[in-house]
C-alpha cells in the first residue's frame, strides 16, 4: 500500500510539470510587461528596462522556465508583483475560505443527493423518480452562479434571513455552500441513480432477496456498497474541482476565495501568483484524487489486491 | 400495398431506425423541438426588431417592468430584455456550436491517432492530454482569454481548447473498442493505409458515443461562456449576452429581479433542451444502455 502511494505521488510530478510548463508560455507568450505593472505606468522606461534586466525577464524563455522550475524545487516560488508578498501568502490566508464553501457544499450535496438517487432507483418510475429526475435535469441546466442568485434573491432580498455577501460569520456560508451543492447535487443523484439501478439487476441482489433479507438491508449492504465505488469517484472529482476555487460563485458572493484571487491575478498578468496558484490547485486535486483511491480499497477488499500486486 | 411492418422494418437504414427510437424518447422530442425554436428564433430574430433595440441605450424607458411594448420590460438602460435575449441566443449557440466543431475535429483527430497508432504515440499524447484536465477548465480557459485579449473569436479558442481533452478521450476508447473487429483488419489486410482506416472505416463505426458528447459539449460550451462574460472575461457590454445579462442585472435584482431571471431561464432552457437530446441520442444510438 505505501509502495503504491509513493508510485502514485512520483507520477504527479510530470503532471505538474506540464501544468507549470503550459501556463507558463501561456503567460510569457502573451502581451503585457510585469515590470511596467510593478513600475506603474508613469515610469521611465531606463527604470522598466533595468527591472525587467533584474527580474531576468529578458533571458530566452526556455532558461526563465528552468529558472522557474529550479527555484520551485527549492521552495522559492518568487513575490507578486503587485504587492511583493511571498506568494503563498495569500493563496494559504484565502484557502481555508474556499475550502469551507466546498466542504459544506459537497457535504449538503451527500446528504441530499445520494438519499434522493437511492430512493429513485429503488422506487424506478414512481412519483418520487420522476420528481428526482425533472429536478435533477432542471438544476444541471442551471449555473452555479445564476442558483446563487437566486438564492440571494430569496433568503436575502425577499425573505431577509440570510446574509448575501462576505464571510464573518456561519451564515455567510450557507448560501453559497448551497449554490456549490445544487450543481453537484444534480450530478450525485443522476450517478447514484443509474450505478444503483445497475447494481440492483444482478444476481447476487436477486439471491439476497432469496433468502429472506430485509429490504433495508437489501438495499444498503447488498446494493449500495457495491455501487459506491463510482459514487466516490465522482464525489472526489467535484470536491477537488470545488477546492480550485469557483470563480462565479465567489464572485456572486464576494467571497475573497482562491478562485477570484486567480482571475484577478490572471487579469493583472501577476505571473508568479498565477503559477503559485495553479500548481497548488493542481496538487490538491491530485492529492484529492489519490485519497479517493486509497479510499477504494476500504469500500471494495478486491482492489487492495490489485494495488498490493502492482 | 401489401407489404408487411416486418418487411419495411427489415429495411429500415441504420439511420431511420435511430430516428425511430428517438422519436419514441419524449423528453428528448421536447428537447430537440426547444432547441430548433431557439435556432430558429436566433436566425430570425431580426424579423422582430432591429439589432440596434437590442444595443442602443433609452434612459427614459428604463427598467420598465413587462408591458405591450417590452413583454419582458426594460433594462437599467431602457433596452428591450425580449430582444437582447434574442439576440443573446445568436452568440451563444454560434460560439457553442463553432466550440463544438473546432474542439470535436481537434479531439477527434489526437483521440484517433492514440487509439489506432497505440504503445508510446497513445501514451505521450493522452498523457498531454491529462495535463490539460488536470487544469482546471474555466481557469485555463481565463488564462488564455486574459491572454489574448477579448472577443468573440478568442472566446471561441479558450473554450474550444479546454473542450479538447473530452473529446480526445471518446473518440480513443471509441476507436479501442473497434479497432478488434475482424473488417478493421481486412481493411489493413487490403493494404489500406492507417489514415484512410480511421476516417473511412473506424469513424463511421464509432459515431455514437462521439455524436453524444458533441451534444452535451454546445451545452458545456454556453454554461462556459456565460460564466465567462459573468465575470467580465467574454463578452464585453453591450452586446447582448445572456451572462452578461446577469451581470449587469446583479446590482438590480433586489426590485427588478425579471432582469436576471429572463436570461438565466434563456440559459437554463438552451443546457437543458441539449442534455434532453444528448440523453436520447445516447438511448437511441446505443439500446442495450437503456435501463
Amino acid at each position: 500500500m505505501l509502495r503504491y502511494i509513493f508510485k502514485r505521488l512520483l507520477m504527479m510530478i510530470p503532471v505538474i510539470l506540464g501544468i507549470t510548463f503550459i501556463i507558463f508560455a501561456i503567460m510569457s507568450f502573451t502581451p503585457g510587461d510585469p515590470a511596467r505593472l510593478i513600475l506603474g505606468e508613469d515610469a521611465p522606461p531606463e527604470d522598466v528596462a533595468e527591472l525587467r534586466n533584474e527580474l531576468g525577464l529578458d533571458d530566452p524563455f526556455l532558461v526563465r522556465f528552468v529558472r522557474y522550475i529550479s527555484d520551485a524545487v527549492q521552495g522559492d516560488f518568487g513575490t507578486s508583483y503587485r504587492n511583493q508578498k511571498p506568494v503563498f501568502d495569500e493563496i494559504f490566508d484565502r484557502f481555508p475560505t474556499t475550502f469551507k464553501v466546498a466542504f459544506f457544499g459537497i457535504l449538503i450535496a451527500v446528504f441530499i443527493g445520494l438519499p434522493i438517487g437511492i430512493l429513485s432507483a429503488v422506487k424506478q418510475y414512481s412519483i418520487i423518480d420522476t420528481i428526482s429526475t425533472v429536478g435533477a435535469m432542471l438544476l444541471t441546466a442551471m449555473p452555479g452562479f445564476f442558483v446563487g442568485m437566486l438564492l440571494i434573491l430569496l433568503f436575502a432580498l425577499k425573505l431577509n434571513i440570510l446574509p448575501a455577501t462576505g464571510i464573518s460569520s456561519w451564515k455567510h456560508f450557507v448560501l453559497p455552500s448551497l449554490a456549490v451543492a445544487s450543481v453537484t447535487m444534480a450530478t450525485f443523484i443522476r450517478m447514484t441513480r443509474s450505478t444503483m439501478l445497475e447494481v440492483i439487476r444482478q444476481d447476487y441482489v436477486r439471491t439476497a432477496r432469496a433468502k429472506g433479507a430485509s429490504k433495508p438491508r437489501i438495499v444498503f449492504r447488498h446494493c449500495l456498497r457495491n455501487a459506491l465505488l463510482p459514487i466516490v469517484t465522482v464525489i472526489g472529482m467535484n470536491f477537488a474541482h470545488q477546492l480550485g476555487g469557483t470563480v462565479m460563485i465567489e464572485a456572486v458572493f464576494a467571497i475573497p476565495g482562491l478562485g477570484s484571487h486567480m482571475v484577478t491575478a490572471v487579469r493583472q498578468k501577476d505571473t508568479p501568483v498565477v503559477m503559485a496558484s495553479i500548481i497548488f490547485v493542481a496538487i490538491v486535486a491530485g492529492l484529492m484524487n489519490l485519497l479517493v483511491d486509497i479510499l477504494y480499497t476500504y469500500i471494495d477488499p478486491r482492489v487492495k489486491t490489485q494495488y498490493t500486486k502492482g | 400495398m401489401e407489404t408487411t411492418g416486418t418487411v419495411t422494418h427489415r429495411k429500415r437504414s441504420q439511420l431511420s431506425m435511430i430516428w425511430f427510437r428517438f422519436r419514441k424518447n419524449k423528453l428528448a422530442m421536447l428537447g430537440l423541438i426547444i432547441f430548433l425554436m431557439m435556432i430558429l428564433m436566433a436566425v430570425y430574430v431580426s424579423i422582430f426588431g432591429d439589432y440596434e433595440r437590442a444595443i442602443t441605450m433609452d434612459m427614459p424607458n428604463k427598467l420598465q417592468t413587462p408591458s405591450a411594448a417590452h413583454p419582458f420590460g426594460t433594462d437599467q438602460f431602457g433596452r428591450d430584455i425580449l430582444m437582447r435575449m434574442m439576440f443573446g441566443a445568436r452568440i451563444s449557440l454560434s460560439v457553442g456550436l463553432l466550440t463544438m466543431v473546432l474542439s470535436l475535429v481537434v479531439g477527434s483527430l489526437i483521440g484517433a491517432a492514440a487509439g489506432y497508432y497505440g504503445g508510446r504515440v497513445d501514451n505521450l499524447l493522452m498523457r498531454i492530454m491529462d495535463v490539460f484536465l488536470a487544469i482546471p477548465s474555466t481557469l485555463l480557459a481565463i488564462s488564455i482569454v486574459a491572454a489574448l485579449g477579448q472577443g468573440m473569436f478568442n472566446l471561441l479558442l479558450a473554450t474550444a481548447i479546454s473542450q479538447i481533452p473530452a473529446f480526445a478521450r471518446v473518440v480513443r476508447s471509441a476507436i479501442l473498442t473497434v479497432k478488434g473487429q475482424d473488417y478493421i483488419e481486412a481493411a489493413r489486410a487490403c493494404g489500406t493505409r492507417g489514415g484512410r482506416v480511421i476516417l473511412r472505416h473506424i469513424l463511421p463505426n464509432a459515431m455514437g458515443p462521439i455524436i453524444v458528447q458533441a451534444t452535451l459539449n454546445i451545452a458545456r460550451t454556453i454554461l462556459g461562456i456565460s460564466s465567462l462574460s459573468f465575470v467580465g472575461l467574454g463578452i464585453s457590454p453591450p452586446t447582448p449576452e445572456w451572462g452578461s445579462m446577469l451581470s449587469e442585472g446583479k446590482t438590480m435584482m433586489r426590485y427588478y429581479p425579471h432582469l436576471i431571471l429572463i436570461p438565466g431561464a434563456a440559459i437554463a432552457l438552451a443546457v437543458m433542451s441539449l442534455n434532453l437530446i444528448g440523453d436520447g441520442l445516447r438511448d437511441a444510438l446505443d439500446p442495450r444502455l437503456k435501463n
